[in-house]
């Protein structure tokens, strides 16, 4: 293994800086689907599951993927098999994969994710689970959803009693929302509720409409931007959470960047932000070869340049 | 098994179980290579090969039924021997499908090898099987005699599906990219060559970049594209003021394959019995054929119109599950219908293709606008049609495959077209649906076993599944759904499903595109 690749998310130590961002690569055995499932599993850091929540969701009406420019809405609404289901029948299959896993939480109220977080403590008998990211973001779920991600006092209480339910059991990450008006002051909340670490972003609430029909497009007539279109603001908001989040800059609390991430370029941009790992969504359904690639170029480059992952983080404060 | 020759002699007796079954008779035995007292079949027929020197000296032995010679040998007799065998017999043949070639291979691994596109120059137009394959069927036919066979060996018992029929990027290069029908059908034909093989089964389908060289975000990205990016925008977009290029790929089913030293219309003259066809591989299809329809305003099938031949793509393939159509010929089917609505006909055309090599039973209803929408200039079969000849989509090709144009095909226009134009079909049927004449071919064949396949509008399969249940047929149908990655990963493609009374959002790259048609909430 190289030695200048795998970065440290707390006590949570990934081969790699590179994960799958959640809801874009499954949550059961969907990689062993393709040829290269191998070469893909060697270039992760993690997996980060789909959505998971208490009860069973069929999830929203359809369309629910529309194209835009440079990017993709959507408003899949969380489909997913509930929890008890989901260790079940997806967990063991999961394992297979050998990497860590980090399950995506997502619920409507804050005693709701204390429930979640902890019925996955108790049916995770076999210690298979490394991380929970709390979805405090996801704009999907009419109820709560953008409210949590929104309002600084809730995301601290929910983190808060997610992390009295689990302890030390899982790495927590908190999943901030992009649609609010200061991300910093969400990321210092998830900090003061005990975060482990913070991921950014989630997608952008947006829309698109029908010329000929004159209507909105997806069913659920709103959803959320992802893709090569959004990887400015992800940029950004990495960058100011670093300025502004001690925590974050000290690297007590790393930031996972998420958002846009079609190639190494984008992973150091990321990096240089303030970034400790990212996480690749959108650009996997365009070329499935992306984290091969991508974990290729990164040690191609840190090879040329004799540097590793871990003294990359923020170079880009220093160089104002 | 203890040396080669006892293998050679099991492997013989156990493939014996099936000729047996199937009347197939031994001609010759190339003595050297069994254990010959341990044989179980004799030599009980004669064919005019069993005294050409370079077949009995590099073949394993002879059979033949009525019409076909079948020189077997095994894929551990060197390749030297296989590759001499295989040309000659390919040349004595000369595409007749007389005299056709077996290489018996021990296991899957040899036989998925010997079936690359790269091996098409050394086994030319051979099949392929493996012990395995042959030791199911015969277990299948004789429980009793292949037991008593296999007695005193062991792991025989592995699985032949070991299909390695995983996904993967693909470069592909454009043949051509022909308009069918006129200015309104915005129906094309696409053919491409793959890098490598794509091993695809009917109701399988690949998604495919639509614009050229489209890796653009990834780190291929050269600003080449940016400059030209007016260029390979469509016309109809540039129209538009360009609303925007692609950004994912699109999901299309095939429509045909072809194979290295297999001409197109091999299945007219392919006719071996489908419990021994069943068992047989040929090599993989290098080259595909897709229909497309442009739909208005439609980014991605518009951009698919600009390709000419020689540019190059990317196609993720094969997904989508696999239904194994080999599996139906244990079933005592009488016919298998296909009935299929517009461009949703396509993917039923490769469906065909796969069960005419099985030699099942097929008749195809389809249903099109008008006359016009199936005629295209066809400017590339080698052989009867010279260049430019107009070409009728799916009919011509159904009638490759094998299909009578009077007794199998069943033609439906939804617009009034005039009788005159169609001579050589029986079955045309004006100003109707396609689900009209199937509805009075099923009630006038209740008594047959049929398994349907449908594809097309949502009411057209909706109508299809109404009128199977009916009758009590088997039904399934090839769904289309938006898609953005094709892997199952997105969620996008759901389809509302029935499963034990539980309503599910099933997704029809995993679960599908082939479902029951049962399953289906038509409700929705
Ligand atoms: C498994 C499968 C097999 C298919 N096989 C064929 C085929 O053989 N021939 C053929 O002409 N068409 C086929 N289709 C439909 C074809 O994929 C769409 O017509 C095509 O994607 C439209 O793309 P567009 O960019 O022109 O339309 P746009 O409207 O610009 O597309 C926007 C998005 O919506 C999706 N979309 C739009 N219409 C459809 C539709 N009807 N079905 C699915 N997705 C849609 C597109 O894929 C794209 O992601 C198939 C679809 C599926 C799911
Ligand atoms: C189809 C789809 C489903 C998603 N589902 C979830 C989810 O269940 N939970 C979550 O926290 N984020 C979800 N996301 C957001 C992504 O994890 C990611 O934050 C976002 O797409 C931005 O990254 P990208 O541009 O690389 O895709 C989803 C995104 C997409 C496109
Ligand atoms: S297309 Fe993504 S799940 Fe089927």
């Amino acid at each position: 293994m190289n030695k200048s690749l795998p970065v440290k998310i707390k006590n949570l130590v990934l081969k790699t800086p590179l994960l799958t961002s959640s809801g874009t690569s499954g949550s059961r055995d969907e990689i062993n689907l393709l040829q290269n499932r191998d070469r893909i599993l060697a270039s992760l850091g993690a997996f980060v599951t789909k959505g998971v929540s208490l009860n069973k969701s069929l999830g929203n009406k359809e369309p629910r993927i529309v194209e835009v420019r440079s990017g993709i809405l959507n408003s899949i609404g969380l489909q997913n098999k509930g929890v008890k289901v989901f260790f079940e029948e997806d967990v063991p299959e999961l394992q297979k994969y050998e990497i860590p896993i980090i399950v995506n939480i997502s619920a409507g109220s804050v005693s709701e994710f204390g429930q979640l977080s902890e019925r996955i403590k108790d049916l995770d008998k076999n210690n298979a689970i490394s991380g929970l990211e709390i979805n405090v973001s996801c704009p999907n779920i009419k109820k709560g959803g953008a409210a949590f991600g929104a309002d600084p006092l809730l995301v601290e209480q929910v983190v808060r009693e997610v992390k009295s339910r689990v302890q030390d059991s899982f790495c927590i990450i908190t999943k901030l929302s992009p649609n609010v008006t200061d991300i910093t002051q969400i990321g210092k909340a998830a900090v003061n509720g005990g975060t482990d670490a913070l991921s950014m972003i989630n997608t952008l609430r947006g829309m698109a409409i029908d010329t000929d029909k004159r209507k909105p497009i997806l069913g659920n007539q709103i959803g959320g931007l992802s893709g090569p279109c959004i990887k400015p603001v992800g940029v950004y908001m990495v960058y100011e959470c670093f300025r502004k989040i001690p925590e974050c800059r000290n690297r007590s609390v790393p930031i996972i960047g998420i958002g846009g991430i079609s190639n190494y370029y984008d992973v150091l941009e990321y990096i240089f932000a303030g970034a400790t790992a990212t996480g690749i969504g959108t650009q996997w359904f365009i070329n499935t070869a992306v984290f091969e690639e991508i974990y290729k170029d990164l040690n191609d480059y840190l090879n040329k340049t004799h540097e590793t992952i871990e003294n990359l983080v923020g170079k880009a404060h220093e160089n104002i | 098994m203890t040396n080669e020759k006892s293998y050679n002699t099991l492997c013989f007796n156990v493939l014996n179980i099936l000729l047996g079954k199937l009347d197939i008779q031994i001609c010759y035995i190339n003595r050297r290579l069994f254990n010959t007292v341990s044989l179980a079949g004799n030599l009980n027929g004669h064919s005019d090969l069993d005294k050409d020197q370079i077949v009995m000296a590099n073949c394993a032995f002879i059979a033949k039924n009525k019409k076909t010679n079948f020189i077997f040998s095994f894929g551990h007799q060197g390749v030297d021997r296989l590759q001499k065998l295989s040309h000659y017999v390919f040349s004595i043949d000369d595409n007749k499908f007389k005299n056709i070639h077996i290489i018996i291979f021990k296991d899957s691994d040899a036989l998925d090898e010997a079936r690359q596109i790269n091996k098409a120059s050394t086994y030319k137009r051979s099949f392929f099987t493996s012990f395995y394959a042959i030791c199911e069927k015969a277990l299948e036919i004789d429980r009793k005699t292949y037991d008593k066979l296999l007695d005193n060996e062991q792991g025989c018992n592995k699985s032949l599906h070991n299909y390695k029929s995983l996904a993967s990027l693909h470069k592909i290069e454009i043949i051509d990219n022909i308009p069918v029908g006129n200015k309104d059908h915005k129906i094309y034909k696409l053919a491409f060559i793959s890098d490598d093989a794509v091993d695809i089964l009917p109701g399988q389908f690949i998604m495919i970049s639509t614009l050229k060289e489209q890796k653009a975000m990834s780190k291929y990205y050269k600003p080449k594209i940016l400059t030209s990016l007016s260029e390979s925008v469509p016309d109809i977009l540039n129209n538009l003021q360009t609303r925007q290029i692609s950004f994912l790929k699109r999901p299309f089913g095939i429509y045909r394959t072809y194979h290295e030293n297999f001409d197109h219309d091999y299945l007219l003259k392919l006719n071996i019995e489908k419990e021994l066809v069943s068992v047989l591989y040929i090599i993989k299809a290098r080259k595909f054929e897709i229909v497309y329809k442009v739909l208005e305003n439609g980014i991605g099938t518009n951009e698919l119109t600009r390709l000419t031949e020689g540019d190059k793509l990317e196609i993720l393939a094969p997904l989508g599950k696999i239904f194994d159509l080999r599996e139906l010929v244990k079933e005592d089917i009488d016919e298998i219908h296909i009935v299929g609505g517009g461009v949703g006909i396509a993917p039923l055309v490769y469906l065909v293709q796969m069960l005419r090599y099985l030699n099942i039973k097929t008749k195809a209803f389809v249903g099109v606008e008008d006359y016009d929408a199936l005629i295209y200039k066809n400017n590339r079969v080698k052989g009867h049609k010279g260049p430019g000849t107009d070409s009728k989509i799916y009919i011509d090709d159904l009638t490759d495959l094998g299909l009578s144009r009077s007794s199998d095909i069943f033609l439906s226009f939804l617009c009034n077209t005039d009788r005159e134009q169609i001579t050589d079909l029986n079955n045309v049927f004006n100003g109707n649906l396609v689900t009209e004449p199937y509805a009075e071919y099923i009630k006038q064949h209740k008594h047959l076993k049929i398994y349907t396949f449908s594809c097309g509008p949502v009411s057209m399969m909706k109508k299809v599944h109404e009128l199977t249940a009916q009758y009590n047929i088997k039904s399934y149908v090839l769904m289309e759904k938006r898609m953005a990655c094709g892997i199952g990963v997105c969620f996008s493609c759901v389809c509302k499903t029935i499963k034990n009374g539980e309503t599910h959002n099933s997704r029809v790259c995993i679960e599908g595109p082939i479902i029951e048609s049962k399953q289906i909430d038509w409700n929705e």
